[in-house]
């Protein structure tokens, strides 16, 4: 066993998250850079993991990225967003209704009921929620939300909360639905959605998901390498592109932070982060 | 290159034509879509993020408008692919020495992606395996096929005297375990045979759908006037046994085709 590796944080939000980052282990060891792993069951855990130096680098959702950034500001240090997939860059959400139904714009929604996924989803509560907001209605004073809170802590990355909200929808218990546009195409593909049966209302601005969050100067050469050989993975390779597939994107990005202003936005107009990171920030000093 | 899905839902095919159109395009070349649905762009921008592609001029105002670029992901996943050999076994070299484990299941001459999962198929040299004439034979057995529900007169009316039925019922039960241990050996052989050498396998699974047929006639010709199946003798299940056992396909081929089947067809003469 290695005595001194880079440890990663991962929240294991789906059994195949073993067989992720087992996989990347062995391309790493394969790559000379001695690597392991620490799975955590929700990034407020690993959140707090990262601040207090127990990982070096944090695979971390938009929302973890943000707890990170402000829990870091507070300690006087900086977090950095090392790396990110192709697929982290540029998501929507979208608003739904019922195709045929009564709801004909998102101003249609006031004082009706819509349908969101985990209270700490980004993309599937969080922003949709705020986007309605700043179209003018605000939620539980202008429209009830039904909330499909399936396991708090994951962020969201588990869709099950989606597809309950979508389900909600579709049975007409509820006008409206927020989910991320990719669930969305999917929904529609494997039949949760049958053929024809929502439309969109309204499409968020962009924003971006998933990075790798490290604590500035920690491990710098290992981090170093880590971000390197995650750059230099190409899809030709089959052993990399059996992980890459599991993992969801074609390649790996640089880490860029810009993409996270639209959530940073949605969780001070909600107060939502404010007690979490001045926690974490009094227990590391 | 351009498509237009018009009223088509992206989602609901428009996806299909989409796939189609960026086929053809080259790498880095942008294919236009237009389409009628209002939320064709939502769906469009989605799946060009899965599959690698990225979109361009996206038009929201009401008629659906995007440019796609063509991703290199479709060209990188194949780019290291192997074909398996020739379809046709008449090619030179359509038929490997030694075909590799990662070609699996994989049909001869499919384009196999590498990063296959390694099969463990012990027969896997063509001079142990091979023969030429395994694609003739098949399809002479092939269309040989008999249905069993018809070919036999299986309502016709006969009387025997009790003895007899007793023989005839006892002698039926020997055949269906002697067919049965025909059935199991070719099986054996099948599950560790490399699927490359498809004629030989097929040649294999239809000689084990003969015997299952045999099974099938001589059980219900058992059954006509019995309930139940005669004995089974622990000499005749050892000397089966062996059979089973053995290893090597040319002695079991030999013992089951030319020795049973052969004791056999006497037998059936004799009945």
């Amino acid at each position: 066993m290695n005595q001194n590796p880079l440890l990663l944080g991962a929240v294991a939000y789906d059994p195949k998250v073993v067989t992720i980052w087992d996989g990347f282990q062995n391309y790493f060891d394969k790559c000379g850079l001695e690597f392991d792993y620490v799975l955590y069951t929700n990034y407020e855990r690993q959140v707090e993991a990262l601040a207090a130096g127990h990982i070096h680098v944090a695979w971390n959702s938009p929302l973890a990225w943000l707890q990170s950034e402000r829990i870091a500001g507070k300690l006087g240090r900086r977090a950095e967003a090392i790396c990110m997939r192709d697929t982290d860059r540029d998501l929507v959400s979208v608003i739904v209704t019922r195709e045929g139904g009564p709801v004909r714009s998102v101003n249609d929604l006031k004082g009706l009921r819509v349908a969101v996924g985990a209270k700490d989803s980004p993309q599937a509560t969080l922003i949709p929620l705020y986007h309605l907001a700043q179209c003018g209605l605000e939620p539980k004073r202008d429209f009830e939300v039904l909330l499909f809170d399936r396991l708090v802590g994951k962020h969201g990355d588990h869709i099950g909360g989606e597809r309950d909200a979508v389900r909600a929808l579709v049975r007409g218990d509820c006008d409206g639905a927020c989910l991320i546009d990719s669930n969305l195409l999917l929904f529609a593909q494997e039949g949760t959605l049958p053929a024809g049966s929502v439309r969109t209302l309204a499409t968020t601005p962009e924003y971006d998901h998933c990075n790798f969050t490290v604590m500035e100067s920690r491990m710098s050469s290992s981090v170093e390498l880590f971000r390197k050989l995650l750059l230099g993975m190409s899809y030709e390779d089959p052993d990399v592109r059996r992980l890459l597939d599991l993992e969801g994107p074609k390649r790996w990005l640089p880490g860029r932070t810009q993409g996270y202003h639209l959530l940073s936005r949605a969780v001070d107009h909600f107060g939502y982060l404010d007690e979490f990171t001045a926690a974490v920030a009094a227990r590391c000093t | 290159m351009h498509i237009d899905l018009e009223d088509l839902r992206f989602e609901h095919g428009g996806a299909l034509l989409v796939k189609r159109a960026l086929r053809l395009a080259a790498v880095g070349e942008t294919v236009t879509v237009a389409g009628r649905h209002p939320d064709l762009t939502v769906y469009l921008r989605a799946w060009c993020r899965t599959e690698g592609h990225k979109l361009r001029q996206v038009d929201d105002s009401g008629t659906g408008y995007a440019g796609i670029v063509r991703g290199p992901a479709a060209d990188q996943r194949w780019c290291t692919a192997e074909r398996a050999g020739r379809a046709d076994p008449r090619v030179i070299g359509a038929v490997s020495d030694r075909p590799s484990q990662r070609w699996g299941l994989a049909g001869r001459g499919a384009l196999v992606e590498a990063g296959s999962p390694e099969f463990h198929f012990a027969l896997d040299r063509k001079m142990e395996i091979w023969s030429g004439d395994a694609a003739r034979m098949y399809a002479q057995a092939a269309a040989a096929q008999w249905d069993p529900a018809t070919a036999v007169p299986w309502e016709a009316a006969f009387d025997l005297p009790v003895e007899v039925e007793d023989a005839i019922v006892q002698a039926m039960t020997y055949l269906i375990e002697n067919e049965t241990a025909a059935l199991v050996v070719p099986n054996r052989f099948i599950a560790q045979m490399h699927p490359h050498f498809r004629e030989v396998i097929q040649l294999l699974a239809v000689q084990a759908a003969d015997e299952a047929r045999h099974i099938e006639v001589f059980t219900r010709r058992a059954l006509l006037k019995r309930k139940e199946l005669g004995l089974s003798t622990a000499g005749g299940q050892a000397s089966l046994q062996t059979l089973v056992d053995e290893p090597n396909f040319a002695i079991a081929a030999f013992l089951l085709s030319v020795l049973g089947e052969g004791t056999f067809l006497n037998l059936l003469w004799f009945l």
